[in-house]
């Protein structure tokens, strides 16, 4: 693959998803929302813990043994933390169908698919231009509700992240299943007379298996082996799905459909 | 420099190009005419690597090209019917984009910009939205997006239809220059004038080539030489000399078709006290050469 090409598409594609009003109020608002939920839901379930006396054990699975505060308090963010990587996968999607809708309203796409580049680098610039501004604004709300859930339990005694599994989820799962994300409507792009249908195709393909996977993270996040077999099998469907889109994208259809 | 020979194409199993085969020459203006749906947009796709082509061969500089092949896309520059832009960029970073894309190195590309935005009478409208400008102008600036990697050949696909007169003439001029430095140039047009007033090479499609030449071997093959004698006379006389030619008489006027001499002509006349007053070859424009082609291809099918 040719670098400086990937980053000539990226570049190009960055500065025009962010000079529309629409992605940028995307990229700002909707990273804060869930933080908020996800925050004050963190809060209310520290001040519900430390009533915890009050909860009946039978609240718990049986054979769960002593549990002290801290452990139920890291179950609990573990699995907020989860709910917040729902974030990018739907930034993501918003941003790259506008990415691809811009090529076709604006005519642009014969004149680049006449230039010497690459269908590979193509697709890989287009897919990094989604992932970055959407892995950045979602990062600044996972770190700041990791202070949030850090300080509440350091008054439990313990500073719970970043842990094994924080990593695992925050610097594999989440860039990895916004990609596939991305791939999904990159692939239908090229198959579909309209780009919007794309961005709906692949939501309606790509959600059921996100979902799955973040129920899964929820039974396995304890055992951080599971939940790196869980992760890097969704790396393996982006090396895939990535292979298969390169492949399927068909420069006849495209010109013909869409110019 | 670039052989089409036999080159076919459809679309869901309807053929929109059968065994077209022609050659573009180095410093040479080749104009593609042909009704719409005729295939010359298509035709110009298929040697910018945008679609594949299922028979026949093109080959580049000696070099064989495979469908979608990259040298094509290196090689040429290509004005495409709607000059699609970043509507929100200015001319800069639009021209900027599509010239990185092409492999110029950056210094080159920002003079090559500023030289060419200055040539084209863009300079001072660098720095805004593409969006905000006119047809003409964005004509212009996919004209420079086209030429700004200096290609060996430019395809123009109607490169000035629904310009005003002055950006036509431009257009026009530009094509002439290109010529002159030695560039090829493919022209697909409906504008008859333009092409007959800038052209080496004419090639009429219509699914396939259904004549190509120089336009005065394309006259003259159509409608053979054909030349006008004004006169003053008997016209009875006028009949009798001019009795095994192909000829009508018209008011003031002989019209004699498929002449190889008139000087024999003219002293018959003169001996038979007609009084010649004018003599000179009938003028057939591109015009009539397309309608003649176009109403003979109609009565085949």
């Amino acid at each position: 693959m040719n670098t400086k090409n990937i980053k000539i598409i990226f570049s190009k594609d960055m500065d025009e998803l962010l000079s529309l009003n629409i992605v940028k109020f995307s990229i700002i608002f909707f990273p804060i929302l869930f933080l908020f939920i996800l925050s004050s839901v963190l809060v209310i379930s520290f001040y519900q813990i430390g009533h915890m006396s009050s909860i009946p054990l039978s609240t718990f699975p049986a054979g769960t043994g002593d549990i002290h505060n801290i452990q139920i308090f890291y179950y609990l963010a573990l699995n907020y933390l989860i709910l917040l990587s729902v974030v990018p996968l739907g930034l993501s999607t918003t941003i790259a169908s506008y990415s691809i809708v811009g090529e076709k309203q604006q005519r642009t796409i014969e004149p680049l698919l006449a230039t010497p580049l690459d269908d590979r680098d193509l697709f890989f610039g287009k897919l990094l231009a989604p992932l970055i501004p959407t892995l950045i604004a979602s990062y600044i709300s996972i770190f700041i509700y990791t202070i949030i859930a850090d300080y509440l339990s350091s008054s439990l005694g313990k500073i719970i992240f970043p842990d094994t599994q924080w990593i695992i989820i925050v610097f594999i799962f989440i860039p990895s299943s916004t990609a596939l994300e991305i791939l999904f409507t990159l692939l239908f792009s090229s198959r579909v007379t309209d780009p919007r249908s794309a961005q709906q195709i692949s939501g309606m393909i790509i959600l059921p298996i996100i979902i799955v996977f973040i129920l899964s993270l929820f039974y396995y996040s304890y055992e951080p082996i599971l939940l790196l077999i869980l992760t890097f099998s969704v790396i393996l469907a982006d090396v895939i799905i990535f292979r298969i889109a390169v492949r399927l994208f068909d420069r006849e259809r495209i010109i013909t459909r869409w110019v | 420099m670039l052989n089409v020979n036999g080159i076919c194409k459809s679309f869901n199993n309807r053929n929109v190009l059968e065994n077209v085969s022609f050659k573009l020459e180095r410093g040479k203006v080749f104009s593609y005419l042909g009704p719409n749906g005729a295939g010359k947009t298509t035709t110009i796709r298929i040697l910018n690597g945008l679609l594949k082509f299922e028979c026949g061969e093109i080959i580049l500089e000696n070099e064989k090209m495979n469908p979608y092949d990259v040298r094509l896309r290196k090689r040429s520059g290509l004005l495409t019917e709607n000059p699609g832009f970043y509507e929100r960029f200015d001319a800069v970073k639009n021209l900027r984009f599509f010239g990185s894309l092409q492999g110029m190195d950056d210094n080159v590309l920002n003079e090559r910009i500023t030289e060419m935005l200055k040539e084209f009478g863009l300079y001072e409208y660098k720095n805004t939205p593409v969006g905000t400008y006119s047809k003409g102008m964005k004509q212009k600036l996919a004209l420079i997006r086209a030429l700004l990697h200096d290609p060996d050949i430019v395809y123009l696909d109607e490169p000035t239809a629904s310009l005003d007169p002055e950006t036509s003439l431009f257009v026009r001029n530009l094509i002439s220059d290109l010529r002159k430095k030695g560039k090829s140039v493919f022209l697909s047009t409906h504008n008859l004038n333009e092409a007959e007033q800038i052209s080496d090479w004419v090639a009429f499609i219509n699914r396939t080539i259904v004549v190509q030449g120089p336009i005065e071997n394309l006259k003259n093959m159509l409608f053979g030489k054909t030349v006008i004698i004004e006169f003053e006379g008997e016209r009875e006389k006028i009949r009798e000399i001019l009795k095994n030619y192909d000829f009508e008489i018209l008011d003031s006027r002989i019209k004699i078709r498929n002449v190889s001499g008139i000087s024999k002509i003219l002293k018959d006349l003169l001996d038979s006290d007609i009084n010649v007053s004018y003599v000179y070859p009938e003028e057939h424009n591109l015009e009539e050469i397309y309608m003649e082609l176009i109403s003979n291809e109609y009565k085949k099918h």
